[in-house]
């Protein structure tokens, strides 16, 4: 366990020492809703807004502290096993940097497969997410979506703190690391990603209410690289956030026969 | 600072249901632990290792849950405060069974599923009647599912339930 906090301390500290571009401060307030189908399917939804707490500028231009991406994400999830999920969506994605930047809303399908274990000597369950993404942009000025795709690979653990599992009225700890890889580059250089193009570190302390669901609250960096091959002035954005997170998991009541 | 108060109180609400959980397993230490609980363990297991003490509180009722290897079994123990076992849970082997009550069983699996795979196999003895639990993953008629199979202490079927599997929590909503 002191190992895994470790690195993320590491991981952390590097991109803050690293930091040198576009840097944003603010905070996400996200909901997750799981619940059944059959009992090989369960769907999921999930929504955020990202939020800029502070007016910033970088190069001539302002950044106002405000509304800066919505993210609506349905999912339908088969459950192949305990150990194994498969996963496909069909996401909304709105973003808007500052008043002069162009908007740009997306459509992104995505397919994922997602594993997960226990240890022998240590509480909690590691997981590996791996995701396709294709992300469809449009931007105010174009006439066409643009297609780029994306690969998500996450390694994240979750883990009781008062006692073997994690019941009603208990605390937990949730940490992840998510690396991105931009497969495709579009057209328009504006958009351009390098190749590993996002790294998303969050650790957070959660508390399950029980039937009210999980209510998280932790500090989410994403630190998001342009190719320097196109000559941005700001190769890389650093946005960093308290995510406060709630996550429900219910199911309409059966009816009476 | 109205703002600021009503997050402190909800923090505060959160911080004492936290405490005051009514049904769940808490860690706790060793020098908490009731004599008469570590006694049973160290008279009846000599050879307990990788050791842990949870504290259970089930309605009215306080139990303290003992985890450990014993050998090469894992044991979980349930035990009332003044020391009395409640229930025993081994993990262990089909093949350490007694072989009548592992032929009991396979003749049953086999005659309930076309195709089996057993992930768990528990000696469960609540209230101090012994039985056996097995887990499989099983096709039944023309659909795979994974099931929870109970037999009496000779192996005779006494009752199955088909898990409804839950979708791994996710880390992350992105």
């Amino acid at each position: 366990m002191r190992k895994i906090f470790l690195l993320l301390a590491l991981l952390a500290a590097q991109q803050a020492a690293t930091a040198q571009n576009l840097n944003f401060y603010g905070f996400l307030p996200s909901y997750s809703q799981t619940g059944l189908i059959s009992k090989k399917f369960d769907y999921n939804f999930f929504a955020s807004a990202t939020y800029s707490a502070f007016d910033r500028s970088f190069g001539g231009l302002d950044y106002p502290a405000k509304l800066l991406q919505v993210y609506v994400q349905p999912s339908l999830i088969y459950k192949h096993s305990p150990n194994l999920n498969f996963s496909v969506s069909f996401t909304y994605n709105y973003q808007r940097n500052n008043s002069r930047a162009l908007y740009f809303s997306e459509y992104r399908p995505w397919q994922q497969v997602v594993y997960s274990h226990a240890f022998s000597k240590i509480k909690g369950r590691m997981s590996h997410r791996l995701r396709f993404e294709q992300r469809l942009i449009k931007t105010k000025t174009d006439s066409v979506r643009r297609l780029t795709t994306r690969l998500r690979y996450q390694i994240g653990y979750m883990i009781p703190l008062q006692g073997k599992t994690l019941d009603a009225h208990e605390f937990y700890l949730n940490m992840y690391n998510e690396f991105y890889f931009s497969l495709s580059t579009p057209p328009a250089p504006r958009l351009r990603s390098a190749f590993y193009s996002e790294n998303w570190t969050y650790l957070g302390i959660g508390f399950n209410t029980g039937k009210m669901g999980r209510i998280e609250v932790g500090p989410l960096y994403q630190g998001t690289y342009r190719s320097p091959k196109v000559g941005h002035q700001h190769n890389r954005r650093n946005l960093s956030m308290l995510q406060v997170l709630w996550v429900t998991n219910f199911n309409p009541p059966k009816k009476k026969k | 600072m109205k703002k600021n108060k009503l997050i402190f109180l909800a923090f505060l609400f959160l911080l004492q249901a936290g405490l005051s959980s009514a049904q769940s397993d808490k860690n706790v230490k060793v020098k908490d632990v009731p004599a008469a609980v570590k006694d049973y363990l160290q008279k009846n297991y000599p050879e307990a290792h990788s050791v842990k003490y949870y504290k259970e509180i089930e309605g009215d009722t306080t139990f303290y849950e003992i985890t450990f290897r014993n050998k090469t079994d894992q044991y979980n123990l349930l035990l009332f405060p003044d020391g009395r076992i409640y229930e025993t849970e081994i993990v262990m082997r089909l093949d350490q069974l007694p072989a009548s009550t592992k032929d009991n069983i396979v003749k049953d699996l086999t005659a309930r599923y076309s195709k089996y795979t057993i992930r768990l196999v528990e000696q469960l003895n609540p209230k101090g009647t012994m039985k056996y639990e097995i887990k499989v993953h099983a096709k039944k008629g023309k659909r795979h599912g994974y099931f929870e199979v109970f037999y009496d202490s000779n192996g005779n079927f006494t009752e199955e339930e088909e898990e409804i599997l839950k979708s791994i929590p996710s880390n992350s909503g992105f």
